[in-house]
């Protein structure tokens, strides 16, 4: 047992016992204090009242000699024991005798017994002189004349015999009573609270192993002794069921925890544990594996994983737990590079969430590396194959722009040259001659249209043709555009019905030209792969999201499902029919989704085969905001930025979508910022070749957007909001666009006459 | 211890001859004690007679027992009358203090007073004998005192036998008693009840004389008469008051029918008890008390161990025996025998 702990009967015992006699040392007091006065005061009254008596009934004897009968009254007045002596001066029988006064009187000896007073006596004579309290009074005859006197003594005999009583009797009936009281409280409180108090007690300190009483407790007594062993029995049940709880939940947790290592074996994950106030990690062993260690080889500090990170990754992966430490992010997200024990490099994707005290301080993150590496090279590997694709894209427009150039030339003045030989007047053809030449004529002109599409192809695939913003009649331009497809139809016996000329008219923030060249597009093919008799018509509807759709529907052939994906390619023409396959290049709808795309639209189309086809696009209304149409305001003059910013724009418009599906959606987000990294990244590489001042800030820019997007990105990715993916957009709107008005044009003055040393910089970054 | 009321007249008697015989003595001796002197050097040792008054009969007989007998041993002895007066009787201790008295034998005013004379003599170193009236309390040699309870028992005794004589087997008896907290009032009713226990007469009544009168005697008597037809006989517990008893009997009607009895006794009960006037009287005998006085003080004087208390016999006299008792009664309770 502790020194410190007491025991409650000790307690208890020693509280009753100190109430008690300290209740009784009281009352004694008390009663000791109320005795004396009283005593006192019974003394001084009774004194009084005897002398007074004594006066007034001596006198009758003393007149009649009658010296026995005062003596009678003194001895009975002998009978108050704080009289210590009364003494009478008897005049009349002194003169018999021949003396002053006969004296006599009573006093007390030694055992306080009242003795005859004796005159003659020293000790007797001092007694009355020299007591406490004396009084003497005459005693007078009936006639007035003083025949003696009295004298009463007093001593506080009674005062002490009281006070002694008082102290003995008080005293013994105070410990008779302390004691019956220390008994009587004792047993009482023992039966109704310390014997029940001790039984639980002694039942609580029954424990099983696991420190729980075995029993319940069964105490019977008053009522909070009742409400006691209930609450204790409840409590005890209640950690019983808590036990049994426990037990389930750790049974459960064991085997969550085996499941869960045995997802992390198998998943390879490393599993990392940082307690940010210690700053001591837990590396598992599979962590260490993953980087070439062997288990405890690495220690178990922050730096064991911050030196191993890769240089140009190490700035994004700290701030990147910074942003998720700094509450700015949900979960730590990160993918960088780690050095090997071997020196390679891997590519993890670093994953973690931590845990904050009340005062938003992190007191544990905890996370897995996951090994990326493959999946990051393969990226890399078809970003390299695109890149590649665009740069054979680039480099097909940029010669078939050229070749276009060189092949119209000459085509021209065959066309021109049989034109004048067709009808010269002067030198009539004869009709094989005519008619070869019609032939040549109209390979001519169907080779001049294909270089015409192609250069067209050409010029927006290299983004160089430029978009002439206007507000636009939609009706107007639709209608327009039927009038010039009417006589083809005619043609071919084939009606067009314009269905989107009513009411008024909406407005389009667009390029009138373009706008009217998609829409002839559309309604060529819808003539061209239509059978004779067929229809064509044409209508609009103006779309929540700030969009005119228009819709060309035609009752062809349609196109087969497995065709789908092949409809917008280049030089894809479908159904392979030869009836209809000379009259197109296969360019008209690539050309039409790029022109939309560029004019922050989109476009698709609805088919089914054997009944028709329905193509539609959508381009913004003039009152719609949102939509960025890449334009000449926002080229800042430098080809490879502008273009970036340009597929940024296309991007951006193609997520403003709302209808699109999840999956498209996450892939353009991550088209959207692989793009935007990619971007930033080309755009220092300029700003260096170049020599920009501002480098470091911009690349600050660079980065703060960055870490915003990707938290944005994370966020898309944990709840696939599409609110989120309106807050990426809006972000690029806003501050993206803005950084370009505001900064990147400024590189322009720096970029003149380096195009050699930037493409040169953009390759080796590539 | 005094024998009947606070200043009664203990002995009267009837025929004239004796009382002049006896006013003669009293003048005689009250002369001779007034008139003591000093004793010389070489005279006899001198006792004092303190007596409460000697014109008392019972006390003039007892100072004759006093004085036959003191002369005897050869005593000068003077009597000191205080007339019944306290102070007197106080002055005549310090006289005979003063005087150095060999001894003092007194018969107090009252036990109260004697008790300051006991004191007085104490602080003197004069030995004292009391004879009949006691003290209530201090030092004495001897006390010597009639036997109150065996005379009342005798006295009983003879009233039971007379009414037995008379066939009278029913009837009871009331008592007119002097006051009972007298320790003489108790021991006499306790010593008469006993007897008429023994002879199965119950008692019809007992009054507690105040005033010792004619009157209250007389009423006394007529109530416990009145109050109880069968009553067979009266008790008085003193003498001098007997007319008074006598006299309701008879306004009663029930002279012959209620015998009277008497404690004490008067000179002309040596008439009436003959005549059957009353059945019988406890007679003290003081003459006797005042020799035995002397004795016990002459035997302290000369050194012998006396009886601190003596008790005499009371003379219970009938008609049935008092022609035998007569020299007795005549010499020990009348003191008409001189030594």
């Amino acid at each position: 047992m502790n020194d410190k702990t007491y025991s409650l009967y000790a307690v208890i015992v020693a509280v009753i016992v100190l109430s008690v006699c300290a209740v009784m040392a009281v009352h004694v007091s008390v009663s000791y204090v109320t005795m004396k006065n009283r005593v006192v005061e019974d003394t001084r009254a009774r004194a009084e009242s005897t002398l007074a008596s004594l006066q007034k009934n001596i006198a009758g004897f003393m007149e009649s000699f009658a010296a026995n009968e005062y003596e009678k009254l003194i001895l009975t007045e002998m009978d108050f024991p704080d009289f210590h002596a009364i003494v009478v001066e008897d005049y009349n029988l002194g003169s018999i005798l021949g003396m002053n006064a006969y004296v006599t009187g009573k006093i007390r000896d030694d055992a306080w017994r009242p003795i005859d007073y004796d005159r003659d006596n020293p000790n007797h004579r001092h007694v009355v002189k020299d007591c406490v309290q004396k009084s003497i009074q005459p005693i007078l005859s009936s006639s007035g004349q003083q025949i003696g006197s009295v004298t009463v003594c007093v001593f506080g005999h009674s005062l002490q015999m009281a006070l002694r009583d008082v102290v003995v009797t008080q005293g013994i009936n105070a410990a008779a009573i302390a004691l019956l009281l220390i008994m009587t409280l004792f047993y009482t409180l023992h039966r109704i609270v310390l014997k029940p108090v001790s039984k639980i007690a002694r039942t609580l300190t029954m424990v099983d192993p696991d420190g729980i009483p075995r029993a319940s407790v069964t105490v019977r007594g008053p009522r909070e002794i009742s409400s006691l062993s209930s609450s204790v029995n409840a409590m005890i049940e209640a950690i019983r069921n808590s036990r049994r709880e426990l037990m389930e939940q750790h049974e459960k947790l064991r085997e969550e925890r085996n499941r869960f290592q045995l997802a992390v074996q198998g998943s390879q994950d490393g599993l990392w544990d940082w307690n940010p106030v210690t700053g001591e990690v837990f590396f598992s062993d599979q962590w260490q594996a993953m980087i070439g260690y062997a288990p405890g080889e690495i220690g178990n500090t922050f730096a064991e994983w911050s030196n191993r990170i890769h240089p140009d990754d190490l700035t994004r992966a700290v701030e990147a737990v910074n942003a998720h430490l700094n509450g700015e992010t949900e979960l730590y997200e990160v993918r960088h590079r780690m050095a090997c024990k071997n020196g390679a490099w891997k590519w993890i994707l670093a994953r973690g969430k931590a845990l904050f005290d009340d005062q938003g301080k992190p007191i544990r993150v905890v996370g897995f590396h996951t090994d990326v590496t493959r999946e990051v090279e393969h990226q890399e590997e078809l970003s390299e194959a695109r890149r590649q694709a665009e740069q054979a894209s680039q480099a097909k427009s940029e010669f078939l722009a050229s070749m276009s150039h060189e092949l119209r030339t000459p085509l021209n003045a065959i066309l021109g040259f049989s034109q004048l030989l067709k009808y010269d007047p002067k030198n009539p053809l004869t009709p094989a001659q005519l008619d070869h030449v019609e032939s040549i004529i109209m390979g001519g002109e169907h080779l001049l249209e294909l270089v015409n599409e192609i250069l067209d192809l050409a010029r927006i695939e290299a983004k160089q043709e430029p978009m002439s913003l206007e507000d636009v009649d939609a009706y107007a331009v639709i209608a327009e555009s039927v009038a010039l497809s009417a006589p083809l139809a005619k043609s071919k016996n084939i009606t067009i019905e314009d269905r989107g000329g009513e009411g008024s008219s909406p407005v389009l923030r667009t390029d009138r030209k373009r706008f009217k060249q998609i829409l002839l597009n559309l309604l060529s093919n819808a003539i061209k792969y239509n059978h004779a008799g067929g229809t064509v018509t044409v209508s609009s509807e103006e779309m929540d999201q700030g969009y005119l759709r228009v819709r060309v529907s035609d009752t062809g052939r349609g196109i087969a499902p497995q065709d789908f994906n092949k409809v917008f390619h280049l030089f894809q023409r479908l159904g392979e029919d030869p009836a209809i396959a000379h009259e197109g290049t296969g360019i008209g709808l690539t050309v039409t989704k790029l022109l939309v795309e560029r004019m922050a639209g989109r476009v698709d189309f609805e088919s089914e085969l054997g009944k028709g086809s329905t193509f539609w696009f959508e381009l913004p209304l003039a009152s719609n905001h949102e939509a960025v149409i890449w334009a000449d305001t926002l080229r800042i003059g430098v080809d490879a930025i502008d273009k970036d910013h340009q597929g940024i724009v296309v991007l951006m418009n193609k997520a403003s979508h709302r209808d699109i599906d999840e999956t498209d959606m996450d892939g353009l987000v991550r088209q959207l910022l692989d793009h935007a990294r990619q971007h930033f990244r080309r755009e220092e590489a300029v700003m260096r070749v170049c020599h920009f001042p501002d480098l470091e800030s911009h690349r600050a820019i660079h980065q703060d957007l960055t870490r915003q997007i990707e938290a944005l990105e994370t966020q898309w990715r944990q709840t696939h909001d599409l609110a989120i993916v309106n807050d990426i957009r809006e972000l690029l709107r806003t501050l993206w666009i803005g950084h370009v008005m505001r900064d990147d044009v400024k590189i322009s003055a720096y970029a003149e006459g380096k195009s050699h040393e930037i493409l040169k910089a953009l390759k080796g970054l590539a | 211890m005094e024998s009947g009321g606070p200043l009664p007249a203990k002995v009267s008697f009837a025929m004239n001859a004796w009382k002049a015989l006896f006013v003669i003595s009293l003048v005689l001796f009250g002369a001779t004690a007034v008139q003591a002197a000093p004793p010389a050097p070489d005279a006899k040792p001198r006792l004092v007679y303190l007596v409460s008054d000697l014109r008392i009969p019972f006390w003039n007989v007892m100072w004759r027992g006093v004085n036959a007998r003191a002369t005897e041993l050869g005593y000068e002895v003077t009597a000191l009358s205080a007339e019944n007066h306290a102070k007197q009787e106080l002055e005549h201790t310090a006289k005979a203090i003063r005087e150095r008295a060999a001894g003092i034998i007194v018969s107090p005013t009252n036990s109260s007073a004697c008790v300051t004379i006991l004191k007085l003599a104490k602080n003197a170193g004069v030995p004292v004998v009391i004879s009949d009236i006691g003290t209530d309390g201090g030092d004495y040699v001897s006390y010597v005192s009639s036997d109150n309870e065996d005379g009342a028992y005798q006295i009983g005794k003879v009233l039971a036998e007379q009414m037995k004589k008379r066939g009278w087997r029913d009837g009871r008896v009331g008592i007119i008693a002097i006051p009972q907290k007298r320790a003489n009032g108790k021991a006499r009713t306790a010593g008469f009840m006993r007897a008429m226990d023994e002879a199965g007469i119950k008692g019809a009544g007992l009054r507690q004389q105040v005033t010792f009168s004619y009157q209250e005697t007389y009423d006394f008597a007529k109530q416990l008469i009145e109050s109880a037809p069968d009553l067979r006989a009266l008790w008085l517990q003193g003498s001098d008051r007997y007319q008074g008893a006598l006299d309701a009997i008879r306004d009663t009607g029930k002279t012959g029918e209620i015998l009277l009895v008497t404690f004490d006794a008067e000179p002309e009960f040596l008439d009436l008890i003959p005549a059957g006037t009353l059945v019988g009287a406890g007679m003290q005998q003081p003459f006797l008390m005042g020799r035995k006085a002397v004795d016990a003080l002459d035997a302290h004087l000369r050194g012998e161990t006396v009886t601190r208390e003596q008790k005499l016999p009371v003379l219970a006299v009938s008609p049935d025996n008092i022609e035998k008792e007569l020299p007795t009664i005549k010499r020990n309770v009348l003191g008409l025998a001189t030594p």
